[in-house]
């Protein structure tokens, strides 16, 4: 049961898979076609690691100018007319 | 008033994901997609989250009508507990909650969203600006209240289904055209059974601009984004992030609209930052451990 999703153990997913709970229905790739960013991933750099965290803050950032765009730029907040 | 115009919220919420399904396929396309080569097992996953999607998207319109925008807030740190518990359980994930480095993930885990709620209900003395009217009142908090934790438990369940998609190898924007696609799919019966009035169907103005925005950011550009960080991070980093988001809503509201700022949200922000640097810290130190 060594399946993580930390950066530097994803590369032991298609190892070990077989033994744990993952996958038990979408398994099989060759029903896909072919994917190129295949199930082995190389541990993350830092910069990886900091682009993804970057990406995740950023999208937050986006959601709450949404939220002041949609929401509190309205009055009625997505209420008006529901039910 | 843009809202109040008669557009149903649910048929925003079909419009604004339907120029998210454009934005994904063509990204998609782009990126080598060829749509015969979907199929079997994959398929159907990415049909089951694109349901999910649609409840996701509908339920956070509900809870936002009954509970307001401020019991919305405080009940969207949920998501990371539930996604950590669900990885977990499906072993997903793992975690050596003994070893320090355990300790110190759920202990930020834990300030990160105890804050979180805590600044959606807690306000304190005025610290900075002057303060506003409000955004929205509760109608029914329970029913929002229930709501949210509907919309929060899809939403950890989604991020691991996800997950496991992801692990077949499917690249990423593949998978999300294909989950938008059923969304939309999924959301127009849905949203027809709400809004049967012609009338709530005719999006004007500024609701055009609205779902654009919608469309092509926080639904195309945000789900890429999640996804990246699902596929290499794991599902529960993916979602601790979530709690951040009052406290950026916040700082943007004192920005834009010189909304007050209060001493309790300045301390719950605080909090919220501190507990995330410490669970990722911590996500971090147990991921080196695992390897």
């Amino acid at each position: 049961m060594r399946v993580s999703t930390g950066a530097a153990s994803d590369a032991a997913l298609d190892v070990d898979a077989d033994q744990t709970l993952l996958l038990p229905a979408v398994k099989d790739s060759d029903e896909t076609g072919s994917h190129d960013d295949a199930v082995s991933v190389p541990p993350l750099t830092r910069a990886q690691l900091v682009s993804l965290h970057g990406g995740l803050f950023l999208a937050l950032v986006i959601w709450s100018v949404m939220h002041i765009v949609v929401v509190r730029l309205t009055p009625a907040p997505l209420t008006s007319s529901l039910h | 008033m843009p809202l109040r115009q008669g557009c149903n919220p649910c048929v925003l919420t079909l419009y604004r994901e339907v120029v998210g399904a454009v934005v994904l396929f063509c990204a998609a396309t782009w990126n080598g997609l060829q749509v015969s080569a979907l199929k079997g097992p994959v398929l159907r996953h990415c049909a089951v989250s694109g349901l999910v999607y649609a409840l996701i998207r509908l339920s956070v319109v509900f809870a936002l009508h009954d509970g307001g925008a401020n019991i919305t807030a405080a009940l969207v740190p949920l998501c990371p507990v539930l996604t950590l518990g669900l990885s977990l359980a499906l072993g997903l994930e793992t975690m050596q909650a003994h070893t320090r480095s355990g300790v110190v993930m759920l202990g930020g885990l834990v300030l990160c969203v105890t804050c979180s709620a805590l600044m959606a209900v807690v306000k304190g003395p005025l610290a900075f600006g002057t303060p506003g009217t409000g955004t929205s009142a509760p109608t029914s908090p329970t029913s929002g209240v229930l709501w949210m934790i509907v919309n929060t438990a899809l939403s950890a369940a989604v991020q691991v289904h996800n997950k496991r998609i992801l692990a077949t190898g499917l690249p990423v924007i593949h998978m999300l055209a294909a989950i938008s696609f059923f969304c939309v799919v999924c959301l127009i019966p849905l949203t027809s059974a709400v809004a049967h009035v012609p009338k709530m169907w005719l999006p004007t103005g500024w609701l055009i601009v609205a779902c654009v925005y919608s469309g092509v950011f926080p639904t195309a550009v945000n789900n890429i984004l999640m996804s990246r960080a699902n596929k290499h991070l794991g599902p529960t980093v993916a979602n601790l992030w979530l709690p951040l988001q009052p406290v950026i809503t916040c700082a943007l509201d004192f920005v834009t609209l010189g909304d007050a700022v209060y001493v309790g949200q300045l301390l719950c922000g605080l909090g919220v930052n501190a507990g995330l640097i410490l669970a990722i810290w911590g996500k971090h130190e147990q991921g080196k451990v695992a390897a």
